[in-house]
């Protein structure tokens, strides 16, 4: 179960004077991985450079041995193996719900009509989109083609998952299922999924991938994440000078994260447990969150 | 939102959803016509897989008629009207036409056929009707029965009796004379 | 229907389901299910649910299944496999050609009353060749969309874009061939603006594996009308297809074939941009 499934090389990609990915380098195994960082740190052409939409300017990808970086032959079975969601899915007019997934669906080799149409309807039914499979993609609401999109990623169970900020548009419930879907999936194959989302990290994932301005600024487990707040993360009846975010909790309390901790012992101010949001503002600072509104 | 959540829906509201492209309204209509659909069917074809075809083939044409249904007259009739000449072309040219059961399976008993309630079951005025139609012999029976009742043009009745146009014209023509001879001498009308 | 009083009870149900009514009795019994949401109900406890279920996923197969657009049912009708149809009937656009094709008829068909006209031939060379081209970048515009996705499936890029164009060119060639034999004085011209088609159309999909259909479709319109235009100035609207001009045309379908299929090894193919 722990044998490298993906392996990035010092893979570099550059547009024009932009460097976007700096000789990024990582390994994924099977199981569920969170790529976590701001809105143009690189999350999404490292994805398309993974996923062989994109070519790297230099660096090699390796997934499931065949590399994704080489020839068409090459390129090809790591095509096979993939299942991938991109950050926006636009649809051909005209075409039903199960139209699109069915011409996926021939993209992705599924010859047999039969067999083809099983196939679609299973991930439709996945998604919740069985009984909205003869309808108009048009006539869907946001959250519906959105779940469509990433119905088209579950043909065929594929080894590898990509997903580009999957629950974008999802109300909280579809959310939740979609939690579930991905953590079966993680126990056969490995998931990557790229979100500013703490929350999706914190409910999903065991390891968590930050990166910002194309590097990786942490590679580990969420406790090891989470560990990285501890005792920067306080409980007290006013705002602690300098932290980098504070509330007023259910209780009453002002919950501060970052800033000056009292140097003397101070009985109204208490350490308290952080989170993965904490983390992530504490490693990333105000930018953590930079754009977020632009793709949610 | 979809018709599943509305599973009482009137026939019209869920043709209407088809028309609009709502799977769910085709799977309650479907749930609530398959059944009785299936025992006409089979009353007039014996072979259970033409039946299943046949309806299958109704719910398909269905679904893409709904944007062409006028909204006038009940879903329920339009779809046996779809049913019934489904069934009519699939068993045009075959040699052996399956007939209608028309033996006396079981001798009706008097005193159910006089009741009330079978006056309103008939869904005729005249009770005698039953009794007129009873009197007829099953040839004839038949043809009513393909042409009054399931609503087939000579031609279509023909194919779905295995008879040439013509003995079918020739023995509604008798029949209908037989029965309002009969129906005559009860003072009630037939036209 | 819900106001009737009257309802069949089980029994009977029962027995009308097991063909143990008499014909008369049975005629009744539907004669009031038809207008009986009750009664309808109540037959379901006389079907097998298992066959039900059969039916209706043979009816969910059969609504499922796309309407394919016409052009494709015809290439359907023409020996065209199923997975083809779905990867054509995609892109919509195969009735665009077709469109393209008609107002060719409709020109054509006005200058082709003043037989001596050179306007009319020029007419037709300029608008022939353009059919299959603009057809085949309009064969790619609504496909777009889906690139990004597309481009990372398994699926043979350069079968995907032979498929596309050839089917624009079968469904248009024959249409314009044949138009061009029809009108009086266009001659062999109904056949030679077949050599500048193919160079052009094999330059749009070069040009769409960097650029998009927007910028290629006028690019290419335009470049062919100056062509044309400028022969036809100089009165020598004929040696835009005569031997030397073929030639040409040769040439350049066997260096854009090449280099397409160089773009295609590539992440590249027409319609999924870098
Ligand atoms: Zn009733």
């Amino acid at each position: 179960m722990n044998e490298t499934l993906v392996a990035v090389e010092a893979v570099t990609k550059r547009y024009g004077d932009t460097v976007a990915l700096d000789a990024m380098s990582l390994t994924l195994r099977s199981g569920l991985t969170g790529l976590l960082g701001p809105n143009g740190a690189g999350k999404t052409t490292l994805i398309r450079i993974l996923t062989t939409a994109t070519a790297p300017s230099s660096g090699r990808i390796t997934v499931f041995g065949h590399d994704a970086t080489g020839s068409l032959v090459d390129r090809t079975e790591v095509r096979r193996q993939l299942g991938y969601v991109p950050q926006e899915v636009r649809f051909p007019r005209g075409l039903t719900c199960f139209a699109f997934v069915d011409y996926i669906a021939v993209l992705k080799e599924w010859t047999d009509t039969a067999r083809r149409h099983t196939e679609v309807r299973r991930v439709l039914d996945l998604v919740g989109l069985g009984d909205r499979a003869t309808r108009k993609i048009r006539a869907l609401s946001g959250g519906q083609r959105r779940r469509l999109a990433l119905s088209q990623a579950f043909l065929g169970r594929p080894r590898l998952l990509v997903l580009d900020e999957p629950t974008a548009g999802l109300d909280p419930e579809q959310r939740a299922s979609l939690r579930t879907l991905l953590s079966e999936h993680g126990r056969t194959g490995a998931v990557l999924l790229a979100t500013h989302q703490t929350e999706d990290v914190a409910a999903l994932c065991e390891r968590i991938i930050v990166v910002d301005a194309g590097r990786i600024r942490f590679d580990g487990t969420v406790a090891e994440f989470v560990a990285t707040a501890a005792g920067r993360v306080w409980l007290g009846d006013a705002p602690l000078p300098g932290a980098l975010q504070t509330w007023r909790t259910g209780t009453g309390r002002i919950r501060s994260i970052g800033g000056v901790a009292p140097t003397a012992p101070d009985p109204t101010v208490s350490a308290a447990e952080p989170t993965v949001e904490d983390a992530y503002l504490l490693m990333l600072g105000p930018a953590a969150h930079a754009g977020a509104e632009v793709a949610a | 939102m979809g018709m599943r959540s509305h599973p009482d829906a009137e026939d019209a509201a869920l043709v209407r959803a088809m028309a609009a492209g709502d799977e769910a309204a085709l799977r309650v209509l479907f749930t609530r016509h398959l059944p009785w659909l299936r025992s006409r069917l089979a009353r007039r074809c014996s072979d259970p897989e033409i039946v299943a075809d046949v309806l299958q083939d109704t719910f398909v044409a269905a679904w893409k008629g709904a944007r062409r249904w006028r909204g006038d007259g009940e879903v329920a009739a339009w779809l046996w009207g779809i049913a019934v000449r489904r069934l009519v072309s699939r068993l045009r040219g075959r040699s052996a036409p399956v007939t209608l059961p028309t033996a006396e399976v079981e001798a009706a008993d008097e005193r159910t056929l006089s009741s009330a309630e079978e006056l309103v079951l008939l869904g005729v005025e005249h009770g005698d009707l039953a009794a007129a139609l009873r009197r007829l012999s099953p040839q004839l029976r038949a043809v009513i029965e393909a042409t009054v009742l399931d609503g087939l043009t000579t031609r279509e009745a023909a194919q779905l009796l295995g008879l040439a146009q013509g003995t079918v014209k020739g023995r509604v023509r008798k029949a209908k004379a037989q029965l309002r001879q009969d129906l005559i001498s009860y003072q009630s009308g037939w036209s | 229907m819900s106001t009737m009083s009257w309802h069949c009870d089980p029994h009977l149900l029962a027995r009308y389901s097991a063909g143990a009514l008499d014909a008369v009795l049975a005629a009744s019994v539907e004669a009031h299910l038809v207008h009986c949401t009750q009664c309808q109900t109540a037959m379901a406890a006389h079907t097998d649910p298992d066959e039900s279920d059969r039916i209706w996923a043979g009816v969910r197969e059969a609504i499922a299944r796309p309407v394919l657009p016409w052009p494709v049912r015809l290439l359907r009708r023409c020996g065209l496999n199923d997975e083809d149809a779905v990867l054509l009937s995609v892109s919509r656009s195969l009735r665009g050609p077709w469109t393209l094709a008609t107002v060719v008829v409709l020109v054509c068909a006005v200058w082709a009353s003043f037989p001596d006209d050179p306007r009319g031939k020029a007419a037709y060379l300029l608008v022939a060749p353009l059919v299959p081209v603009l057809g085949v970048v309009a064969a790619f515009v609504s496909v777009d969309q889906t690139a990004e996705l597309a481009v990372t499936t398994p699926y043979s890029k350069a079968r995907l874009t032979l498929l596309r164009t050839l089917a624009v060119i079968v469904t248009t060639v024959p249409l314009v061939v044949a138009m061009g034999a029809l009108i009086p004085g266009i001659g062999w011209m109904a056949v030679t603006w077949l050599g500048p088609a193919f160079g052009l159309t094999l330059t749009a999909l070069v040009g769409l594996t960097w650029l998009s259909a927007e910028v290629i479709g006028p690019a290419v319109l335009a470049g062919w009308a100056a062509v044309v235009a400028g022969a036809y100035g100089h009165d020598t609207v004929a040696t835009t297809v005569a031997a030397p001009a073929q030639l040409g045309y040769l040439v350049l379908t066997v260096v854009t074939a090449a280099v397409l299929s160089l773009r295609i090894r590539s992440t590249n193919f027409p319609g999924a941009l870098p």
